[in-house]
């Protein structure tokens, strides 16, 4: 269809006179090769573990031509050496056990107690006034510094182990969880007072959702702090554990002995943080988040 | 404080001599409105004249500092923002405040009026702006409330999506729901409502039937269109706006048109002139923006 209408004789020089900076955007991916699939996924082959890898090839490398003593830090290979025949002699494996069934009961209290505490403070102005202030204070008190007490109180046995887990489990999950719920985008929650959803809705379908960021930050911290517990309470009194296993590792110079043990707690940390990662992938379908950059 | 009343028939909403205080802001200021049921009315008012505080107070989300309010307890909102859960699919936001096995069908029923029908499943952050307004507004109307409030529900919404929305609160209303809707979109009000509320500093200006309230200012407004000639210092006319392809004059109260008629074809080529009532969006802005050279026409609040 051609235009009767004649077009008003444009102002060329004008702008010529004034150069304009420009940028030119083309699809994405139309720069590339047809390799670039496959360069992007060689690029990072290894992903997140990239670093720890390289680290450890990097030590082996330095322990076998002799830079690092194997009594100063002994190579990978060896630090495995030494935890298979610390299993087949019978030592790891009871150890590992109690090690882990500590960590666990301590979490499975601790994080039990952090949620419900937690969600009664954040839902109710009389949970916040008996619990929040002093589990901020909680909060100030190194988990290390609450480990003579627990042993002055409750002995040496298994409890102030657990209680001192439990214990660092507990502080962050109620203080994330608590500020999440009440972090809650208040328009929201007007919104389902006005569709008449009652108390119960306005909890599970709202309040509990909305929290769900926070409180997978929650359980990040938790998981962290009870390994942490877990590690001071074995390190100070124990005749039986990874904590154990370290000190006599110590006692007896036997390094790798010593490496065995923190490399299982590593492990134990790495493992902890996947278990957060899939969680919030499973969690927080809704919400599209930040894909890095390359 | 509230409590269950019966309002006599035909009467939907009624606001008693509401005072709204922010601080040592008065927001509404002894505020009188009667609202009678399966009506559409628009809430009309410059920005910031308390037309969101009246709407959050018939919703029951506040409560008035003075006076009383009465609306039906099944009420719905639709907010200027769709605030949608978005932990939730498109359905289940829909049905957050049904009970009953039939919620989802009429979850379901609401989508499929709002042309949604196909998303159910979907994520509110993969929903266009104008899809999550329509949500926002089944989530209403799933409800099947006697008074339905929008804050202002027609802002940002495209042509096909203004006209959906169009479309559905007529049906509420033929259903007879009542409305209430801010906006400050004069063609929407003009076309649509039976019943205009207008506030500006917290008291009521302007209350009626869209004729009610034109006959009151009679057929004071000229449009024209003149080639060539300056429109200023016309005897009788006391205010030129121009609109580009047409101005609009507005005569001194008892003035001639024929005299300005005549003086118009003096000064150019007259190739347009019509005398109308004044549009509602002028009628705003007499009230909201008098002259700042003499006293507003009869409504300025301060008379």
């Amino acid at each position: 269809m051609s235009s009767l209408v004649l077009s008003p004789p444009r102002q060329v020089a004008v702008i010529e006179e004034r150069a304009v900076d420009r940028e030119t955007f083309v699809a994405a991916h139309a720069d590339r090769s047809r390799f670039a699939g496959l360069r992007s996924r060689l690029s990072w082959p290894l992903g997140i573990y990239t670093t720890p890898l390289a680290v450890l090839l990097a030590w082996q490398v330095l322990a076998d031509i002799g830079v690092l003593a194997p009594t100063y830090a002994p190579a990978p290979t060896s630090i495995l050496r030494t935890a298979v025949s610390l299993w087949n002699q019978g030592v790891l494996g009871p150890d590992l056990e109690v090690s882990l069934r500590r960590a666990l009961i301590g979490l499975a209290c601790g994080l039990t107690a952090g949620v419900v505490i937690g969600i009664i403070s954040g839902l109710t102005r009389t949970g916040e006034y008996l619990f929040n202030c002093v589990v901020q204070i909680f909060n100030t008190i190194p988990l290390l510094a609450v480990l003579p007490v627990m042993i002055v109180w409750f002995g040496i046995d298994e409890l102030p182990k657990v209680l001192v887990i439990a214990f660092g489990a507990f502080v962050p999950m109620y203080l994330n969880l608590f500020s999440a719920i009440r972090g809650v985008d208040q328009r929201l929650i007007e919104m389902a007072r006005t569709t008449g959803a009652g108390s119960w809705r306005l909890v599970t379908k709202v309040l509990v959702p909305g929290a769900l960021p926070g409180f997978l930050v929650g359980l990040r911290f938790s998981l962290a702090y009870s390994v942490l517990g877990l590690v001071a309470a074995e390190t100070i009194n124990a005749n039986q554990g990874l904590g154990f296993l370290i000190t006599q590792g110590q006692t007896y110079l036997q390094t790798n002995q010593v490496f065995v043990g923190l490399v299982i707690y590593s492990i134990l940390g790495l493992l902890a943080d996947q278990f957060v990662r899939v969680l919030e992938r499973v969690l927080l379908r809704w919400r599209p988040s930040f894909e890095a950059v390359a | 404080m509230s409590t269950a009343t019966v309002a006599p028939a035909g009467i939907n909403t009624v606001v008693t001599e509401v005072v709204r205080r922010f601080g040592d802001r008065t927001v509404l200021d002894g505020l009188d409105l009667t609202i009678a049921s399966e009506e559409l009315v628009v809430l009309l008012g410059p920005s910031g004249c308390g037309k969101s505080t009246l709407l959050r107070l018939l919703a029951g989300l506040d409560r008035p500092d003075a006076g009383t309010v009465e609306v039906p307890k099944r009420r719905a909102v639709v907010f200027q923002a769709d605030r949608l859960l978005p932990w939730q699919r498109v359905l289940a936001n829909v049905t957050l405040g049904l009970r009953g096995a039939d919620a989802d069908e009429r979850g379901r029923a609401a989508l499929f009026e709002v042309g949604l029908g196909e998303r159910t499943r979907a994520w509110p952050k993969q929903l266009s702006g104008g899809e999550a307004q329509r949500v926002a507004l089944a989530r209403a109307l799933v409800a099947e409330p006697e008074l339905v409030l929008l804050d202002e529900p027609f802002s940002g919404l495209d042509p096909v999506n203004e006209n959906l929305f169009r479309e559905v609160i007529l049906e509420l209303k033929r259903q007879g729901t009542t409305i209430i809707f801010s906006t400050h979109n004069m063609a929407v009000a003009e076309q649509l409502c039976d019943f205009i509320f207008m506030i500006y500093r917290g008291r009521k200006v302007l209350d009626g039937t869209l004729d009610l309230i034109q006959d009151s200012y009679g057929f004071d407004t000229l449009r024209v269109r003149v080639e060539g000639a300056s429109l200023n210092g016309l005897p009788g006319v006391d205010r030129v706006t121009d609109f580009g392809r047409y101005q609009e004059l507005r005569l001194v109260r008892g003035a001639d048109p024929q005299g300005v008629l005549v003086e118009l074809m003096r000064r150019g080529r007259v190739d347009r002139f019509e005398r109308t009532r004044p549009s509602l969006h002028d009628i705003f802005v007499r009230i909201a923006n008098p002259p700042t050279d003499g006293p507003a026409d009869g409504l300025n609040p301060s008379s």
